[in-house]
């Protein structure tokens, strides 16, 4: 089965590419127009790609396997907050940030693995 | 459809905080959001009492660190992340799939949520206090000249935190919509509410980023300096903050159009009418709200007034199609009024006063006039909490047994909806009268001979109502889970899948799905039923 859900983002993006030309009547200021512009762009590229995927790959009907639960992705996400607020407050806080992001990036690559190795016994890999 | 197999958790208590289940990730979102509605509710609280009391409360200072976090808890960490929660709840129930598309996204979204929501409210703990350059954090007033304090660094980053999680939600939902729906499931078999949840995740990823670069160039302009400056500077962020804050108001309102048009359609036992056209103007809509956000600085002559106004204007067709089929999929409907219903019908009422004062704000002649007052106020908190917030209470009711498997009481219901109308009304409807009368927004007092203090009682008194409705809500909720009333999978005969799975659903959501016709399933199989005798 293929799936013809690109449509959405084409359709979308050139109308707002319609709506962002419409201002070249009205002489904009240059961020004015660039940033629909941008949104534009991006919407029509991802559904381009998005297109290519649904021509190359059928939807997949075999099985999933999720974990139930991940304490690494919420190491990973507490230890990158850390390390943004750190930009105001200090190295010592981006430090402490980065550690803990590498401690949740570790565990998010061992769940992975896991997940390939049962896949792999399951046979189907 | 696939399956899933799954990995044992280790403690219960543990697993909520890093469950990778859709389910739990948007119901942990929305409990979280209900607390910062509450924290963000006794601010406004306490804005209004100051107000009554014509500034006796609180300093000048306090005042603006109050406000400016009412209104960057309400929109930054109530409305929008509970707006998607629900998606991230319901999309993928309502497209028979079995999970969401990346559920570990979904889940570092939350997390960046519950950090952002925490870095801003921390702010209150520091030397200097919580932020206070409102909550769109005006620049220049928001550099470090101005707001030296850490409050405004904790209320810049967490406000981009939270962005970014709202932003991975989105894409969640988006790629599930696109790519993940059942056999059978075509696009113009979607829901109304995953519609509106496809549009607003299409302005969500592609109209926030600019908010992220937006704070991004504030926090460099703070600690570096030279980024942001001179009056082009300010008029550059302001422009790329409201290329983000337009969209924010559709996405904090289509989610809850969604919400209603189901509810109309489940209460007036009837298919939802007009829906290829209601698709159309969706997708026109979103598009038309990424292209009105100028007509924020229709005083300030830096941006095309003609163009924005012409856009902002054309927003009415959308609009009118949207209310057309709401009146469409009720006429001769057999309408059941639960309170579901009801705070569905305030919506659609309540949110047309927001609407159409809003038309009065798109003609830069009257803006002129009015911007930076009072009336803005009321034309926003309309859309928002008198359209809004009424949506949203409306699929709280409505979807409620599904969340838990339990009713919540009709009878206490009806009187949270009738004390949310009196309140909502008097709390906001004055503020109309006094924006036309030169009140302006943000000021802890007024001259005394303004004659302003009478309407702003009334205000307050509507604020205090509004408070008893969400208590006599919290009461609803915890009597209907103390004292359970078993829902069954369907109690309300809908339409759409999600009501074809149990109460609450089990976590790969399906054990079997019905054949998928229309947008209306589940109604497709009692027709069927019917005919067969």
């Amino acid at each position: 089965m293929r799936r013809r859900s690109a449509i959405v983002l084409l359709a979308w993006g050139l109308w707002l590419g319609v709506l962002t030309a419409l201002q070249a009547v009205f002489a904009p200021k240059l961020i004015q127009f660039t940033m629909p512009a941008l949104a534009s762009a991006v919407c029509l590229i991802s559904g381009l790609v998005l297109w290519i995927a649904e021509l190359c790959t059928p939807v997949s009907e075999r099985a999933r396997l999720i974990s139930d639960s991940s304490y690494a992705t919420a190491t990973l996400v507490v230890g990158l907050a850390l390390a943004l607020v750190g930009v105001g407050f200090g190295l010592w806080l981006i430090l402490i940030g980065a550690g803990v992001s590498a401690l949740g990036l570790g565990g998010v690559v061992r769940e992975q693995r896991a997940r390939g190795r049962t896949l792999h016994r399951s046979g189907q890999r | 459809m696939s399956t899933i197999a799954t990995f044992p958790a280790r403690t219960a208590s543990l697993r909520t905080l890093a469950c990778t289940d859709h389910k739990r990730i948007a119901s942990s979102a929305c409990v979280i959001a209900f607390v910062f509605f509450i924290a963000g509710g006794i601010l406004a609280l306490v804005m209004r009492s100051q107000l009554a009391a014509d500034g006796g409360v609180i300093s000048q200072e306090t005042y603006n660190e109050v406000f400016t976090m009412h209104g960057s808890t309400m929109v930054y960490l109530v409305i929008v992340p509970v707006a998607l929660a629900v998606g991230l709840y319901f999309v993928p129930l309502q497209l028979g799939a079995a999970e969401v598309a990346g559920p570990r996204v979904a889940l570092a979204g939350l997390w960046m949520y519950i950090c952002g929501g925490l870095c801003m409210w921390s702010g209150f703990a520091t030397a200097g206090g919580a932020a206070s350059a409102s909550w769109w954090g005006f620049d220049p007033l928001s550099e470090s000249v101005h707001s030296p304090g850490s409050g405004m660094d904790l209320w810049i980053f967490g406000v981009m935190l939270a962005t970014l999680g709202q932003i991975l939600w989105a894409l969640c939902i988006l790629i599930t919509a696109l790519r993940g729906r059942a056999p059978g499931m075509t696009l113009m078999r979607m829901p109304v509410f995953t519609w509106t949840m496809v549009v607003t995740c299409l302005m969500t990823v592609f109209g926030f980023p600019a908010l992220i670069l937006a704070l991004g160039l504030l926090a460099a302009q703070r600690h570096l300096g030279g980024v942001l400056v001179g009056g082009a500077g300010a008029v550059d962020y302001q422009a790329l903050f409201w290329f983000y804050g337009h969209p924010v108001v559709y996405v904090m309102f289509f989610p809850f159009v969604g919400m209603v048009g189901e509810i109309f359609a489940t209460f007036s036992s009837r298919r939802f009418f007009g829906y290829s056209a209601f698709v159309v103007a969706l997708l026109a809509f979103a598009g038309l709200s990424m292209t009105v956000w100028g007509h924020h600085m229709f005083s300030m002559g830096t941006v095309s007034n003609k163009y924005f106004s012409l856009t902002s204007t054309a927003l009415i067709v959308p609009a009118g199609i949207e209310y057309f089929d709401f009146m469409g999929t009720l006429w001769r409907g057999r309408l059941r009024f639960t309170t579901a219903f009801l705070f569905a019908l305030g919506f659609l009422v309540q949110f047309l006063i927001g609407g159409l004062t809003g038309i009065i704000l798109a003609s830069p002649p009257l803006d002129y006039g009015l911007n930076m007052s009072y009336f803005v106020v009321a034309h926003f908190h309309y859309t928002i909490f008198a359209g809004s917030a009424f949506g949203l209470f409306g699929g709280i009711y409505y979807w409620f047994p599904k969340f838990t498997g339990a009713m919540l009481s009709e009878r206490l219901g009806k009187l949270n909806f009738v004390l949310m109308v009196i309140g909502a009304n008097m709390t906001f409807f004055p503020m109309f009268v006094l924006g036309a009368e030169g009140m302006p927004r943000r000021i802890a007092r007024y001259p005394a001979s303004s004659g302003w203090q009478a309407l702003n009682v009334l205000e307050t008194v509507g604020a205090f109502v509004i408070a008893a409705s969400v208590l006599v809500f919290m009461l609803n909720v915890l009597v209907s889970l103390r004292h359970r009333r078993p829902a069954g999978d369907n109690p309300w005969d809908a339409h759409t899948l999600e009501w074809a799975t149990s109460s609450p659903p089990p976590r790969h959501n399906f054990d079997a799905l019905p054949p998928i016709r229309s947008y209306a399933p589940l109604l497709d199989l009692r027709e069927a039923l019917e005919e067969a005798g």
